[in-house]
């Protein structure tokens, strides 16, 4: 009883309500104009972005959460730089001139954020932004600036970039070997039997003439002889009056003389036999030239023939290197090329030598061609056997030097930062000659004079990504239909 | 049935005494074994298969975690697997349907992975990661060498043999990860040269290598006697003994070995991870993981305790430095709350002393705050719920609340009592007092059970909202029903222990009136109080000005709620609130890719900055991943935390107080107007100061950001998750979607992954060339692999420590392309051939990480809407996408994201909300029966959201599901308090009826007024107890105070205007429901 009698003011209660819902759309209206943060984002000219600290790449127009892991949005940094960097250079630059730094007179690469003097007292000349270089636009790159300190603390560094040239180099690993033209054999010209007293051993120095062997040769007394006869025979002769018979005796001398060189017998030995008159029963075998005795292949006693091989003299005092160049780089090695050559047990030892033949066909099985460098062997450090560094360098062209490190290769392409302003960086796309020695020869994209980020380069880049990105997105909430 | 517990209780006081004071000791002791942590755990049960190989995101992609994932996808009870495929590393996380026990879980991947490990490739290291998560990093150290004298692959190796082990055996944790510095590795550097030039192919410097670091035995010989066991030693523990490695005897018995064509030595391991303490450089450190459900804080002292043991055992001059220790928030957070109950319990109970001015009445209710708190945690133990900053919470913010059932029959009990001695003293006063209990004990059982029951959608919340909120909600809840019991048990039988009427006389005078008021008391009427008196003067105008136009009131008040409803739209919206941890995260970000060298220079730059900072104590950075599954962070990402000094040794900041007033003034205003800079400004300083090109900053504190950064797939509402075999292709097919979704009306932001950022050197064999050598792809692949990649191939064993030993060039002959160029191949010809005469080198880029959904390749779609239904969103989206894309065959689309949980939770609110407000209905129909009461006892909801809702705009606080629990919260208090109103008004209209006093409409503005205004004190008393008791938690600044806020301010707010509504309102709608009777002369 008493529910029924209550319902009619709740009726009017509800009715009341119905009325009320009014209100909500008036309501909505005023605090929705009136906003007067909404308002200020919505009116100035630049719209702030947003992103998230983790994931750099997800740009919104909003604060908020990132959809990807929940943490709450940051301001982008510096939409603005990167909204006129979006615009391309082509872009018709509006408002007033900015000044955007002051460069030397006298250096346009000298410049300063502030007005300020030269050493010579001259003021430095203001660069408005319509005239300072148009940076080439790179997709996916802006151009970045940096304060003062964010460039300090980012760890930004600069190089100018300069003509030079740059020398490129192979680098081989080579075998020792003697030199084929310092190498000798010694033989007899006669047989007999070797002495077994004074043979010399091998692998020790010795001096050109020095006795290797002795040895008695029976034919060899006997020539001996026949030249002591002869020697004799001219003695007599000599007195005569005939001339033919003086000259007889002389001829057969001679004759017998030569015949003891003919059979290798070393001169002095000759004239002593000449002077003495006393047949040695030893015939001493001695070195030709200076070196080492690097084989001796007779053993005391031995018989040897005329031809035998006793012993190999090999001067070391110059060697060969034979290094191997691969088919790619065939094409560069010239007979005469200077060559430097370094050993891995020895650091700090440089030798410099040149290229004495290149081989005119590869190796079948390693697919190499086999370059010889001539080298002198001071002190005697190289030895046949052993394996040397060599490196050959090849003079280039000049053109344009950066360090190697103001080269950020991202994969498809090769970026360089170019100082552009105080504190600003452009992205150039540029090409890559050659490599060497911490320098690189940049063949387009960047010109002597200019100034080049040599350090921090991937945090440049990331931050030239990032502007893009937010570029990207304030260029798409501008043209997104809604 | 209440009536008789009453009267059980009332009669048996000892025994309930004695056994509330027995509970109470049982509580102490819960109390002392209840497992504490800062916040609940928000994960999922989730087991993460970790495994590591050096080899690149799509490799590892195809060759790992294609094939684990693969194999788990039938494992039961699985929710999602996603798969990480990054350089060197892959995370496989198997995430289990709620409630899952872990170790239930752990067992069944072990088991469905048993099928796939041996058929990884060789090399692949699998485990299961530890059971824990990165929310259970509690505690970092690093190791300093103040001598100078130990390098830091010593310290690592003392970090990664000794300490590490130490720690890892104190119970409860699950693993320390080492971080920084480097492991040491013996180096095999090989010259390719004189690999030519012996004629060996490198593989045979590594089988060498590996072939002489081995130990056996020969079993046993028994001989003269003993048994003797027979070992042959063979362990390689210097360089020099790996040198000494024969490769191969050369000819004429000339051995080469391995010192013959390379060199040997100490060198550092490949390092994914860099740590530095106060930008002084690298440093060793560790990461103390804590098992999930462990008590953070015994962790954290048994850890301390143990470093305390080991550091006479550190290496001489070397310390170890904490770097973040969480048991400071925890003990500060706790102590917060601790400090914040002590000032409520005091406040309430100055409220009640003041209200009544009667000391027994008053220790009543006193006494109930801390006994229902105190048992409240025999069943939070119980439930395995931990203590932390959001069960805490529960309990301050239901304080106020929790004695309102002991206020109101206390006062009752003292109303009646005073009308007993004013009517002379009929009866006994047992009796009455009594009957008073019971008079209003079911009211106060029922509205202390509408509080709890408001707090069932709570409960039905998943996911992280539920584990966030859900810990509040027992507590609050325990805490309410144990109040509810304690009311009708401990209350009535201390009320019937102060026995007494008759005031004390004896001598001296002075002590008997003491006696007499802190045990008897005397009884004031309402009317002669003068708090009830200055009630009267303000309320009783004002109530007569309502009554006097009724519906003018009811539509204004009408008004004002819908009014409110704009400003609601207008507030922001958070996850959760924020926790000010007291420590600061500092996450900066590059782009990926970073180098090692690079990310040190800068976090060592970074950290130098911060450290330049007064403010700081302590700066430990990290950049990459510690060695543990649980930290995923690729080197891109840096941690780095920021240690602070007490908030009062910061910088100061002038006020206008600060030069004048007395320095014991000072902390009144300092909550006001803080004399410090704040924390806001402190970040937004270091965030100035450290604007480095190319990193983007974060500003967070570490609990919050792992509970950030745990995996849980996709955040915003929509997520089109595009599955396929190509990461390509799924890039391409995300663009053209995210161009779609663009025109669906709502979107407030598409997003589609790019999967670029990582850079490659391809190396390509060029078979063509390869066949005329005779070389096969896996011929070039092991020589590279080795020459370039040095593949750790064997390790050493020296006492407890073990190094990898690795086989590589010298870096200067693999350090750019060129150089890799050259890279000597040998061929089964026995030529060796440069690397660029078989296969060609490109530099391209690719996905840094790869991301695998349940077996395909994955690319998210991340959409973000407003202002629409969501399912009629994601509905026309679907069409849009329908008609407009062609995918590609084998490409599928999944749509998720978080509109499935809105929805699931929507559907599950849809349900329970109606059964929340059908049982509050009941609960309250069964108390006034009366539907009409009821509803208008419900019309106090949205009163106190006007309230709610104002507040939060004032103090730009953003709606988070904990402005929802305080809403709900008020939701209950709302109920009782218009509960109590409806029945004094109620009680008063009756006696007039009785009195036969109703007949004109003005009698009935008397009853009313009568009820109103005459009965405002238990009413104000409640309401105070329950605002004074939140109010101290608004002025709190010290750790946990902010989460706190954001649940109290709803209540705070919605207090005050339901409360003011309430009073202004009630007898409008009052007078408008009656006044029809009247009016008809039929006061039925």
């Amino acid at each position: 009883m008493r529910r029924l009698a209550s319902i009619p003011p709740f009726r009017r209660l509800a009715l009341a309500a119905i009325v009320l819902t009014a209100l909500p759309v008036i309501g909505l209206a005023v605090t929705g104009c009136g906003h007067p943060r909404t308002r200020a984002a919505n009116g100035a000219a630049q719209k702030a972005l947003y992103t998230c600290p983790m994931h750099p790449s997800y740009v919104s127009d909003k604060p908020g959460q990132c959809p990807i892991c929940g943490m709450d949005l940051v301001p982008a940094r510096a939409a603005s730089a990167a909204a006129a960097a979006a615009a391309g250079p082509g872009a018709p630059k509006q408002g007033p001139r900015r000044v955007l730094y002051y460069r030397s007179p006298m250096d346009p690469s000298v410049i300063s954020p502030v007005p300020m003097k030269d050493p010579m007292g001259m003021d430095y000349v203001p660069v408005y932004s319509d005239e300072a270089p148009a940076a080439a636009g790179v997709e996916g790159n802006a151009a970045v600036e940096l304060g003062p300190d964010e460039a300090r603390l980012t760890g930004v560094r600069t190089a100018v970039a300069r003509e030079g040239s740059l020398a490129r180099t192979i680098r081989t690993v080579g075998n020792v070997v003697p030199d084929e033209l310092l190498v000798r054999q010694v033989q007899t010209r006669f047989a007999g039997w070797v002495d077994a007293s004074s043979l010399v051993s091998s692998g020790v120095p010795v001096r050109r003439g020095q006795v290797l062997a002795r040895i008695y040769s029976p034919d060899l007394v006997a020539t001996q002889e026949e030249f002591l006869r002869a020697r004799d025979g001219a003695a007599r002769f000599a007195s005569s009056t005939l001339p033919e018979v003086r000259r007889g005796g002389a001829d057969l001398l001679a004759a017998a003389r030569e015949r003891l060189f003919a059979l290798g017998l070393p001169p002095d030995f000759v004239s002593r036999l000449e002077r003495d008159g006393r047949v040695q029963q030893l015939v001493p075998v001695e070195a030709p030239i200076s070196g080492f005795l690097t084989a001796r292949n007779v053993e005391p006693g031995a018989r040897v023939e005329p031809g035998t091989v006793l012993f190999t003299v090999t001067d070391l005092s110059r060697i060969w290197i034979e290094g191997r160049v691969y088919e790619s780089d065939v094409s560069r090695v010239r007979e005469g090329q200077g060559a430097s050559l370094t050993l891995p047990y020895e650091p700090g030892m440089v030798l410099r030598g040149r290229i004495r033949t290149v081989f005119p066909a590869l190796d079948s099985t390693t697919r190499s061609l086999i370059v010889r460098f001539e080298f002198a062997n001071r002190g005697l450090a190289l030895k046949p056997g052993m394996f040397a560094n060599v490196e050959l360098a090849f003079p280039r062209a000049r053109g344009v030097l950066v360090p190697e490190s103001a080269v950020l290769e991202t994969g498809p392409r090769e970026i360089v930062f170019v100082r552009a302003g105080a504190g600003r960086f452009e992205p150039r796309v540029v090409v890559v000659g050659a490599r060497s020695e911490g320098q690189a020869e940049l063949l387009s994209g960047v010109s002597a004079g200019d100034t080049v980020a040599v350090a921090a380069n991937f945090l440049l880049d990331s931050e030239s990504r990032l502007r893009a990105a937010a570029a990207r997105a304030a260029e798409s909430a501008r043209g997104a239909p809604k | 049935m209440i009536r008789a517990i009453i009267a059980f209780s009332a009669r048996n006081r000892v025994l309930v005494l004695l056994g509330v004071a027995a509970l109470c000791v049982f509580a102490v002791y819960t109390l002392h074994r209840i497992r504490l942590d800062a916040l609940p755990d928000l994960s999922d049960t989730q087991v993460i298969v970790y495994s590591r190989w050096d080899r690149s995101p799509d490799i590892v992609e195809d060759q790992v975690t294609y094939p684990i994932v693969s194999a788990l996808l039938g494992t039961p009870r699985v929710k999602a697997i996603r798969g990480y495929s990054d350089f060197g590393y892959s995370f496989v996380y198997v995430i289990f349907q709620d409630g899952t026990d872990p170790y239930w879980a752990r067992s069944r991947v072990q088991e469905y992975l048993s099928k796939i490990v041996a058929r990884l490739p060789e090399g692949v290291r699998t485990e299961l990661g530890p059971d824990a998560t990165a929310v259970g990093w509690v505690f970092q150290y690093a190791l300093v060498d103040h001598s100078g004298t130990h390098s830091l692959d010593e310290l690592r190796s003392y970090q990664d043999w000794t300490l590490r082990y130490a720690l890892q055996s104190v119970p409860g944790v699950a693993e320390v990860a080492s971080i920084g510095g480097y492991v040491r590795q013996v180096q095999v550097m090989v010259d390719p040269d004189r690999l030519a030039a012996y004629g060996l192919p490198i593989t045979a410097v590594v089988d060498a290598v590996r072939g002489s670091n081995q130990e056996t035995g020969a079993r046993l010989i028994e001989w003269s006697g003993p048994e003797r066991m027979v070992r042959v030693r063979g362990y390689s523990r210097t360089p020099e003994e790996f040198a000494d490695a024969v490769v191969r005897a050369g000819p004429g018995g000339v051995p080469v070995r391995v010192r013959d064509v390379g060199r040997v030595e100490w060198g550092p391991e490949l390092r994914r991870g860099i740590a530095d303490l106060d930008g002084a450089g690298d440093h060793v450190g560790g990461i103390v993981v804590m098992r999930n459900g462990e008590n953070a804080l015994n962790v954290i002292r048994a850890v301390q305790e143990r470093l305390r043991e080991l550091r006479p055992s550190l290496p001489r001059g070397v310390d170890v430095v904490t770097t973040y220790d969480r048991a400071d928030l925890i003990t500060r957070a706790i102590d917060t709350l601790k400090h914040e109950l002590t000032i409520e319990m005091i406040i309430v109970s100055l409220v009640i002393l003041l209200f009544l001015w009667h000391v027994p009445s008053a220790i009543v209710p006193i006494l109930t705050i801390p006994v229902a708190v105190l048992l409240a945690f025999i069943p939070l133990y119980y439930f395995g719920v931990t203590v932390n900053i959001m069960s805490l919470a529960g309990v301050a913010i239901s304080i106020g609340v929790l004695v309102d059932g002991a206020i109101v029959e206390v006062e009752n009990a003292y109303n009646k009592l005073h009308l007993w001695q004013a009517g002379g003293r009929e009866g006994d006063f047992h009796a009455v007092r009594l009957e008073a209990l019971q008079e209003v004990g079911p009211s106060v059982f029922f509205s202390l059970l509408v509080v709890a029951v408001s707090f069932l959608p709570i409960f039905a919340l998943v996911d992280q909202e539920g584990r966030l909120f859900k810990p509040l909600a027992y507590s609050k809840n325990l805490a309410m029903a144990l109040a509810a019991l304690l009311a009708i048990t401990l209350d009535p039988a201390m009320r019937m222990l102060f026995a007494r009427m008759e005031p004390f006389r004896f001598r001296p005078r002075i002590l008997a009136t003491i006696a007499t008021q802190a045990l008897v008391g005397t009884y004031h009427s309402e009317e002669r109080h003068p708090i009830s008196r200055a009630i009267f003067r303000v309320y009783d105008p004002v109530c007569r000005w309502v009554l006097r136009r009724p519906k003018t009131v009811v539509l204004a008040a009408a008004a004002i709620v819908v009014l409110s409803l704009p400003a609601y739209f207008a507030l922001g919206q958070e996850f959760m609130p924020p926790l000010n941890e007291g420590t600061i995260l500092y996450m900066p970000t590059t782009l990926p890719g970073i180098s090692v060298a690079d990310a040190q220079a800068l976090l060592e730059t970074q950290d130098r900055v911060l450290r330049s900072f007064p403010e700081v104590e302590r700066v430990f950075g990290k950049a990459g991943r510690a060695e543990t599954s649980t930290d995923p962070a690729p080197l891109s990402m840096m941690e780095t935390t920021v240690m602070l000094r007490p908030p009062s040794e910061w910088r100061a900041k002038p006020r206008w107080y600060s030069s004048w007033m007395p320095g014991f003034l000072k902390p009144l205003v300092r909550p006001l107007w803080p004399d410090r800079i704040s924390w806001e400004e402190l970040t937004a300083a270091m965030d100035r100061a450290l604007r480095i090109a190319g990193v983007t900053n974060a500003w967070t504190m570490p609990i919050r950001a792992r509970i950030d950064m745990l995996t849980t797939g996709v955040r915003t509402p929509v997520g089109i998750k595009i599955l396929g075999s190509d990461l390509g292709t799924i890039e391409r097919i995300g663009l053209q979607i995210e161009g779609l979704i663009h025109e669906v009306p709502g979107t407030r932001s598409v997003f589609a992954e790019r999967v670029a950022g990582g850079y490659f050197v391809d190396i390509e064999p060029r078979r063509d060339l390869m066949a005329r050598y005779g070389l096969t792809v896996s011929g070039l692949q092991d020589v590279l692999s080795a020459a370039v990649g040095g593949e750790n191939v064997t390790t050493t064993v020296e006492g407890r420590e073990r190094s990898p030993v690795n086989v590589r060039y010298p870096r200067e002959l693999r350090d750019d392309p060129d150089r890799l160029a050259r890279v000597l191949v040998d061929t089964p010809s026995g030529a060796q051939v440069p690397l660029a005469e078989v296969a060609d080198l490109r530099l391209v880029d690719g996905p840094s990480m790869i991301r695998d959904e349940n077996g395909f390749m994955a690319g998210y779609v991340y959409v973000d809407m407003a202002g629409r239904d969501v399912g009629r969103y994601v509905a026309d989206a679907k069409k849009l996408v329908h008609d407009r894309l062609r995918l590609p065959p084998g490409y599928v689309l999944q749509w998720s994201g978080q509109y499935e949980n809105m929805i699931r939770v929507g559907q599950r609110l849809q349900v329970v909300v109606p059964i929340t407000l059908a049982l509050i209905f009941v609960l309250l129909l069964a108390n006034t029966r009366s539907a009409f009461k009821a509803m208008i006892v419900m019309l106090a909801v949205p009163f106190s959201a006007v309230g709610a809702i104002w507040l939060f705009h004032f103090l730009h606080y953003n709606v988070s599901i904990a402005a929802w629990v305080g809403m709900i919260a008020l939701l209950g208090l709302d109920a009782e308090t218009g509960v109590f109103m409806l029945l004094f008004l109620d009680l008063s209209y009756d006696e007039f009826r009785k009195k036969g006093l109703l007949r004109t409409i003005r009698d009935l503005d008397e009853a009313i007024v009568h009820g109103a205004v005459r009965r405002a004190r238990p009413k104000m008393m409640t309401v105070s107890a329950a605002f004074m008791g939140l109010l101290p938690i608004m002025w709190s600044t010290s750790a946990g105070a902010d989460v706190m806020k954001r649940i109290a301010a709803p209540m705070i707010g919605g207090l005050v205007t339901s409360f003011l509504l309430e009073l202004l309102v009630y007898p409008a709608i009052y007078k408008l429901w009656k006044s029809r009777g009247v009016t008809k002369g039929l006061p039925a």
